[in-house]
């Protein structure tokens, strides 16, 4: 002890990190092994548990049907569902990214006590368990609901896939407005002004001159919201009304209805992949973005 | 590079703009304010912060609409144009350069706005950086320019668009006093190779005075004097604007139709004062410069104790205590016999330098 030399402020920091590094291997890396581990196992007594040995048959029966001969057919049902979600959360990341922009922009050139109150009524929503939330939007979408009391006829909202993009972009729109604002909120409108001057008209001003700096935000933004709901499991279920078949769903009925937990952890396994895929991408544009400003 | 000034001048008329103030009501920031504008003029807008003058350089560009009054560019009404229908550009106080793109993607985009392609417009662009003599730096960022380079490169973007007017908000005040005068000397130059009216936004009497071909003193949201410098330096219409513009001291005296009697009783002959208003005896401010005073013989009209006395470089700043107890400064050259604090002396005008002012 004696030859140790004056702490350095790097050595004591390296064990105050060991707490929550060994929590989220536990947390975290425990479940993920697990499930990797079922994947590659056998469906147990009854379909409930699994069962050794070392098998691909869940990863095979996601992409083929074995019929009673052994004979093998290519099945693209789950690659449907696959799909089927990749639409839907596609499809909800755009809607949230075409409503949170000019509203992130406008809440940024407001002036800043305005601005703190409309950054507070966004997280209002937070405030109240999501699945008491989506089950209000049953209520509003339902036959004898508001919308349709408007329409004058039940209308058939609910228990469509409109129902569970709505429901989607109702929970993650908040996560598109608030980095975005926080980009936003540090663009210099006075830049702005700048390209009014040059004689660029308003969208052109939005387009080469807001976006750009706002981009950021816009891509944490999209995959807070698209990572999310590429897994999104209540809203198919209640406001979709099992219809359309989300992955989330998929996973839940291998675990539960069906008794499959090898198959349900494959799926996991390859919507985790998928998230893995969908993350690079980003991380991809975003550094060419940065590549491009430190090149040029 | 000469875009040449074809149109009859910028006009300015009566135009009124108002704030709300955030205690409630208004504030004027332009109060009926008209000007014009000459082709090929370098014309400067000189006050202090708040004077309004900033205000009015917006309302020529757009980015301010006045609520009386019109701005108006040879025969075509400017202020009913939105800023991307006007042939006049903006050179900001901030320079307001795109940070996301090069030096170049800057000065080209105001091109690419008139409908150019990039490539089009590449010839222009290196034109306009040849003129602020950046020829080498359209691929750079305009981070990695210094605070000069950057001022050239929004100088480079707005006079690529061959606007008929050039707006200039404090372009130089941003700039170090070395940087600064080069800059004078350049904008000088290019306005002069270019034709361009420029409009020159400044609260630095200085710069006002060495660029300008004429310039307008404002005086919170109105013109209080428009002239070349030499007028408004030399025959100043107020005592703000004589306040304003230089070093002044200032006498407060009675006329009496031979002499200006002071306060302390001290008669100073009439040909050493000029002004408006001679002839009708009364009381009078006279406006004194330091380099219209010089140190006398005891039978001098004004009389005084030295109260410090300034190297500055160039010459020797005496404050002397008036008699009447009024302040003056005086200059003089370095290495004359130079009076100590607390010596009396005696001082004289040079004739017809000084210059009556009203209150």
């Amino acid at each position: 002890m004696s030859r140790r030399g004056p702490a350095r402020s790097g050595r004591t920091s390296r064990w105050t990190v060991l707490p929550g590094t060994l929590l989220l291997l536990a947390l975290v890396g425990g479940p993920l092994v697990v499930v990797v581990a079922y994947s590659f196992m056998s469906r147990g007594m009854f379909g409930v548990g699994v069962a050794g040995p070392f098998s691909l048959d869940a990863y095979t029966r996601l992409l083929y049907d074995t019929e009673l001969d052994g004979s093998r057919a290519f099945d693209p049902r789950y690659l449907g569902v696959f799909g089927e979600s990749v639409w839907l959360a596609a499809l909800t990341t755009v809607c949230c990214a075409a409503l949170a922009f000019p509203m992130a922009v406008w809440m940024a050139t407001r002036p800043p006590r305005v601005r703190a109150l409309l950054v507070f009524a966004v997280t209002i929503p937070f405030w109240t368990n999501t699945l008491v939330r989506t089950y209000a939007w049953m209520l509003i979408l339902n036959d004898n609901g508001p919308v349709s009391g408007l329409a004058g006829a039940p209308i058939g909202l609910l228990y469509t896939p409109f129902a569970t993009t709505v429901g989607l972009v109702y929970v993650s729109l908040p996560f598109m407005i608030l980095p975005v604002y926080a980009s936003a909120e540090k663009f210099d409108f006075r830049l702005a002004e700048a390209a009014y001057d040059l004689g660029a008209r308003r969208l052109t001003v939005l387009r080469r001159v807001v976006y750009p700096a706002v981009r950021p935000g816009v891509i944490a933004g999209v995959v807070l919201v698209f990572i999310p709901s590429l897994g999104a499991f209540l809203q198919p279920q209640l406001l979709g009304g099992g219809k359309s078949m989300m992955v989330g769903n998929l996973i839940e009925q291998q675990f539960g209805a069906s008794r499959n937990w090898p198959l349900g952890s494959a799926v996991a396994v390859a919507l985790l992949a998928l998230t893995l895929l969908t993350l690079m991408g980003f991380a991809l544009l975003g550094r060419r973005g940065d590549q491009k400003a430190s090149l040029l | 590079m000469s875009s040449g000034a074809s149109h009859d001048g910028l006009a300015v008329c009566g135009v009124t703009r108002r704030f709300p103030a955030p205690e409630g009501g208004y504030v004027t920031a332009l109060d009926n304010v008209s000007l014009t504008i000459e082709p090929g003029e370098f014309f400067v807008l000189l006050g202090p912060s708040g004077c309004g003058k900033t205000t009015l350089l917006r309302t020529i560009a757009g980015l301010e609409y006045p609520d009386e009054g019109e701005v108006r560019l040879g025969s075509e009404r400017l202020d009913v144009l939105p800023p991307y229908r006007r042939r006049v550009n903006t050179v900001f106080q901030s320079y307001a350069l795109f940070p996301h793109l090069t030096v170049a993607e800057n000065v080209s985009f105001g091109l690419e706005m008139e409908g150019m392609s990039r490539r089009e417009a590449a010839p222009l662009v290196a034109e306009a950086l040849e003129l602020v003599r950046l020829p080498d730096f359209g691929r750079r960022k305009p981070a990695q320019l210094s605070g000069g380079q950057q001022q050239r490169v929004a100088l480079a973007r707005a006079l690529a668009k061959r606007p008929e007017v050039l707006l200039l908000d404090e372009p130089l005040a941003a700039l170090d006093l070395k940087l600064r005068r080069g800059m004078q000397t350049e904008l000088k130059r290019i306005q002069q190779t270019t034709g361009v009216t420029f409009v020159f936004v400044t609260h630095d009497q200085e710069e006002a005075i060495s660029l300008g071909d004429r310039l307008a003193v404002f005086q919170s949201g109105t013109i209080a004097q428009i002239g070349t410098p030499q007028e408004v330096y030399e025959r100043p219409a107020s005592r703000f604007v004589a306040d304003f513009i230089g070093d002044t001291s200032f006498l407060e005296a009675e006329f009496t139709g031979e002499g200006y009697r002071l306060t302390s009783g001290e008669v100073l002959p009439a040909d050493r004062v000029a002004g408006p208003g001679g002839g009708a005896p009364g009381p009078v401010t006279i406006a004194l410069r330091p380099e219209h005073l010089v140190l006398a013989a005891e039978e001098a009209p004004l009389h005084g104790v030295v109260r410090e006395s300034v190297y500055v470089g160039s010459d020797v700043r005496v404050g002397v205590e008036l008699t009447s107890g009024e302040q003056v400064a005086v200059r003089l050259a370095v290495g004359a016999a130079c009076p100590e604090p607390g010596r009396r002396v005696a001082l004289d005008l040079l004739p017809g330098r000084a210059w009556t002012v009203a209150a």
